[in-house]
């Protein structure tokens, strides 16, 4: 990863925030609301591989947590395992990823937004966060955020992919490989 | 070339996992320094994009929600001229605890600074009850001190910067408040149980008497987090299981934590 990759990748970070912020935090349900910083590992890994995913979830990851008032660096530990596999799976678990059909990237969007509050919810109690799990609506999170990360990626595949690619990296999904 | 590429990713990997579990570790310094730097640089973005989409959401909300804002407004009013009345049949009761309160050296709630500030953001994140609010150290806000705001304890101020400080609400899972009720000055233990929820109310033995609807108040008990006085809850239902040890109480906060828009915040530190 090149500096002008991580300059990117902080930038897409921020834009995330302000869009959750300035959004997503307004259309509640059940008192909960879609986290879209999971998107940009799994963008990132779709688009990029592994090490872009890792990368992005890391600084996502940190960027969010700027924000929060949880624990520093729990949403970085979830993001970077999950940029990790994503960027794996598009690369060898699903075949031949360039040529996948288009619902390809948001099913396995959805299953990292699935994923992920979970993943999250389950390090905070190991922590000691024991109401991160039994006083929030978890399952609704992960039905939010799985939503979010499906409509999310493709878009966000095609802004930063062009950007993290490069890397070694063999057979990005269809967005990318359209812009490269 | 496969494997030592594999090999790679596995060190990224776990250097990356590593730095999450050291910023873990050690996070706090790290991250009030660095939050209040990346809010200033998000902040003018967020108004921005806020500008755009509010009028467009609120119009959607204005057509489809007409008769309930008319019928709020009509019970605003009603509300207004009620409260207009206690104010002023309130005076005389309020004075007398003054005094009292000033026999027994303990703060009185009505008689403390405050600090008005406007709520920037809620909830920003599903795990945590908090809100956002736009005052902070140069207003004379300091962690620990109690937010209040329509008609109760909103919740406690649990970090600041020198322009904005973060509110952990009555009801997020970790908070936990000493109050008081009833004629016989009953004293129980309440805790959040998550964002939007009622809370649970403890150590209150079987047979005390609870009636729906009796406001709880800060206890103020010596090294309490809160003056004594401010009203927190009101008891919604209560349970008495057989063979229980204590019983079990549901209290409804009495300020409305979906919709802060304002609050108070009391310059008033625990021990003070």
């Amino acid at each position: 990863m090149t500096t002008a990759k991580w300059l990117w990748l902080l930038v897409a970070a921020l834009a995330l925030v302000v869009l959750q912020i300035a959004i997503a935090d307004e259309l509640s349900v059940m008192g909960v609301h879609a986290e879209l910083i999971w998107v940009l590992p799994v963008a990132a890994g779709l688009a990029a591989g592994p090490m872009a995913g890792m990368s992005a979830g890391l600084m996502g990851g940190v960027v969010a947590d700027l924000f929060q008032p949880t624990p520093f660096g729990l949403t970085a530990l979830v993001a970077v395992v999950i940029g990790y596999a994503l960027g794996r799976l598009g690369e060898e678990g699903v075949g031949d990823l360039g040529g996948a059909a288009w619902w390809v990237a948001p099913a396995l969007a959805a299953a990292a937004g699935l994923v992920a509050p979970l993943a999250y919810a389950l390090c905070a109690a190991a922590l000691g966060h024991t109401g991160y799990l039994t006083a929030v609506p978890v399952g609704m999170v992960c039905v939010l955020d799985a939503l979010a990360c499906a409509l999310l990626v493709r878009p966000t595949m095609r802004l930063i992919g062009p950007r993290l690619a490069g890397d070694a990296r063999a057979g990005a999904l269809e967005p990318v490989r359209g812009m490269v | 070339m496969a494997q030592p590429r594999g090999r790679r990713r596995l060190v990224t990997l776990s250097v990356f996992l590593l730095a999450a579990l050291t910023l873990l570790a050690i996070g706090g310094p790290v991250r009030s320094a660095a939050s209040a730097a990346a809010r200033a640089v998000v902040s003018p973005f967020v108004s921005i994009v806020r500008g755009v989409t509010k009028p467009v959401g609120e119009a959607f909300a204005g057509t489809f929600n007409y008769a309930d804002v008319v019928r709020q407004n009509h019970y605003l009013s009603y509300e207004l001229g009620r409260l207009r009345m206690l104010q002023a049949q309130s005076a005389y009761q309020t004075r007398q605890l003054r005094d009292l309160l000033a026999l027994d050296r303990l703060p009185f709630l009505g008689a403390l600074p405050v600090a008005t500030a406007q709520t920037t953001a809620q909830n920003l994140s599903n795990f945590t009850a908090t809100i956002e609010i736009d005052k902070g150290t140069d207003a004379g806000v300091l962690p620990g001190m109690p937010v209040v705001g329509g008609a109760g304890l909103v919740g406690i101020v649990t970090s600041t910067t020198s322009g904005g400080s973060t509110v952990t609400l009555i009801t997020d899972a970790s908070r936990s408040i000493g109050v008081r009720f009833g004629a016989a000055g009953n004293t129980a233990v309440v805790h959040g149980q998550g964002a939007f929820r009622d809370l649970d109310a403890d150590f209150v033995s079987p047979g005390t008497p609870v009636h729906v609807g009796e406001i709880m108040y800060t206890n103020g008990l010596q090294g309490g987090l809160f003056p004594p006085g401010i009203p927190v809850g009101a008891v919604a239902g209560s349970e008495n299981a057989r063979g229980a040890t204590e019983l079990s109480i549901s209290v409804h906060p009495l300020a409305d934590l979906r919709h802060l828009t304002y609050v108070d915040v009391v310059l008033w530190e625990p021990g003070s």
